[in-house]
């Protein structure tokens, strides 16, 4: 056990470092002079100097790089070229935002796919389950942000039951988080679905049902807890990548998430906020799915000897 | 029965292939299909609803949606097709050299791989963004180095699978050349899984160059492009909701034939599933 707690721990450190790297490379990729990239184009030559002096840009790349993980570790990523407040003061209010959305979201659309889900694998091919897999087909298909713009139509302009964009009340999160849940609705139905149909032709299943359960006992007793395994995990997974993927979203409802911090910089050419925004994406992302892998390490022994 | 039999038996899955097809016949045959030129603005048709002229309206400068769309066809695809070029072409070469030869090389880029697998894909595409500026196909290349990873690790299994059958080693002891073997044997043996990994991907390709465009980052005007139509549409849903309607439609239908081709190459791939009807 603690040999598996150690090496999901090892991972983690490099996957984060592996992410500073890419994060760091980020301005040295861009053509032309780093020092430019950093403060903008209007910025004077004492400003140049200064930026070239503090980061060290006349050193070699690695003597960069180790000076920009010690700043990074202390939650120091620079300044925002578009508002000279330091990158971390931005990013974190973004995250606040970004994470009220995605888990009021993913929590909606992730338990109706996982119910919707768990009834089709035990019911393949009935009516239901042929109705709710074209119904998740569909809604892993449609661009969140095409929904986005339908429901503001609906619900906003036509019936105006609900605001159309901003971040205030309960209100403001229902058409917003109504196009997270459509996605991770539609994923996890899909996922749920398969995994309890593998799991339902197992042997064990068989030997549960011969010994004369009854079918509602073998599917919830037996064959979920195994099957809903693959499930958790993705839902990690899915958890980290909604916060980035919901960028579309938080442009359509105005919603001051990080997706939508990343996209306005990259724009912007505010590179000290892209760097220190991806950075905060990937920890929560890691973090996320490292919990995931130990809860499921301490539930599942095979996980923990594998 | 045969994996294409089973296949051609999915309703749904055959609707998808045609729903591919029919776009890459309007992407192809664009100027016999429309006579409208998708750049060209005519002001005094702006924000025409669908009608007899204009078969699904105009955008606000004029423009013919339906000339819009299959042109847009044009550079979605074939950025959609750039994406999963990059990431099967490179990301199998890799998946190959490591599965077939294992050994230290292997275990050194199986590291790398499940690093990049342990980002999301799309902050991988977004900082690529970054670091290239905007534009159609640099947002194309992003996406597809992010994609890179996945099909290295599935044909890397896959190959790993496949050579210990019996005929492999047949060809390898009458002496065929390893290049012959793996061509011949191994990967189209090995071949489903990865066409259906690379339907889905196409589809998340598709999805996730729409949101670069639609966030800016993607193809810039006045380039027909799916993504960025819509991000246009957007503005005017009070005056002309059946703009941004329309603009969604080749990107819901197009990522929907994908998913369904997917879902029907996996099904005919896991008899097992479908035993079960």
């Amino acid at each position: 056990m603690r040999r598996y707690w150690l090496t999901r721990g090892l991972r983690t450190i490099a996957v984060l470092f592996a992410v500073s790297l890419l994060a760091f490379s980020i301005i040295h990729l861009v053509p032309g002079d780093p020092a430019v990239t950093l403060t903008g184009m209007q910025a004077t030559q004492q400003e140049l100097d200064a930026v070239r002096r503090s980061l060290g840009l006349d050193r070699p790349l690695y003597v960069q790089f180790a000076r920009w993980i010690r700043r990074a570790l202390v939650g120091d990523f620079g300044t925002s070229v578009f508002s000279g407040r330091p990158t971390f003061e931005e990013i974190f209010p973004r995250l606040v935002a970004s994470l009220q959305l995605t888990v009021a979201g993913t929590v909606v659309g992730a338990s109706a796919g996982l119910a919707l889900g768990v009834i089709s694998g035990a019911r393949p091919y009935s009516w239901i389950d042929k109705g709710s897999t074209l119904i998740a087909v569909l809604s892993i298909s449609v661009p969140s942000f095409w929904l986005g713009v339908i429901l503001i139509y609906v619900f906003a302009v036509i019936l105006g039951w609900f605001p159309s964009s901003g971040r205030g009340g309960i209100e403001n999160f229902v058409l917003p988080g109504l196009c997270v849940a459509t996605w991770s609705f539609g994923l996890l139905v899909r996922l749920t679905r398969s995994s309890v149909l593998e799991v339902m032709g197992d042997d064990y299943i068989r030997t549960a049902r011969a010994k004369g359960n009854s079918e509602r006992r073998v599917l919830f007793s037996h064959a979920l807890k195994n099957a809903l395994l693959p499930v958790v995990t993705v839902l990690g997974v899915q958890f980290g990548l909604v916060l980035t993927s919901a960028v579309g979203i938080e442009v359509v409802f105005a919603w001051p998430g990080l997706g939508r911090l990343i996209a306005d910089s990259i724009l912007a050419r505010d590179y000290p906020t892209v760097q220190a925004a991806v950075i905060a994406v990937a920890v929560v992302f890691v973090l996320t799915n490292l919990v995931v892998d130990l809860a499921l390490g301490y539930f599942d022994p095979r996980i923990r000897y594998h | 029965m045969g994996f294409v039999r089973r296949f051609l038996r999915n309703r749904l899955a055959v609707l998808g292939a045609g729903i591919i097809a029919a776009f890459l016949a309007g992407a192809v045959f664009a100027p016999a299909l429309t006579t409208f030129n998708p750049i060209r603005m005519d002001l005094g048709a702006k924000l025409t609803p669908p009608g007899s002229t204009h078969l699904l309206g105009t955008d606000e400068l004029g423009r013919d949606l339906l000339a819009r769309i299959l042109y847009g066809a044009r550079t979605s695809l074939f950025t959609g097709v750039l994406v999963v070029a990059i990431g099967l072409g490179v990301g199998g070469a890799i998946g190959v050299v490591g599965g077939w030869y294992e050994g230290t090389l292997d275990q050194a880029v199986g590291v790398v791989v499940d690093t990049m697998l342990s980002i999301p894909g799309i902050l991988l595409a977004l900082a690529l963004v970054a670091a290239l500026g905007p534009g159609a196909e640099k947002a194309a290349v992003s996406i597809g180095i992010a994609t890179i990873p996945n099909f290295a690790r599935l044909v890397r299994s896959t190959v790993l699978s496949v050579k210990r059958n019996a005929y492999v080693e047949a060809a390898r002891a009458i002496g065929a050349r390893e290049a012959a073997v793996i061509f011949a044997y191994v990967l189209p043996n090995g071949i489903a899984p990865i066409m259906v990994l690379a339907s889905y991907q196409m589809a998340t390709a598709m999805l996730t160059i729409a949101t670069l465009s639609f966030i800016g980052l993607g193809a810039q005007p006045p380039l027909p492009e799916w993504g960025s139509m819509l991000a246009r549409g957007r503005d005017f849903v009070r005056v002309a909701p059946y703009y941004p309607i329309v603009a969604g439609m080749p990107i819901i239908l197009v990522v929907l034939g994908f998913n369904l081709v997917g879902d029907g190459f996996r099904d005919a791939l896991d008899p097992r599933l479908s035993r079960l009807t």
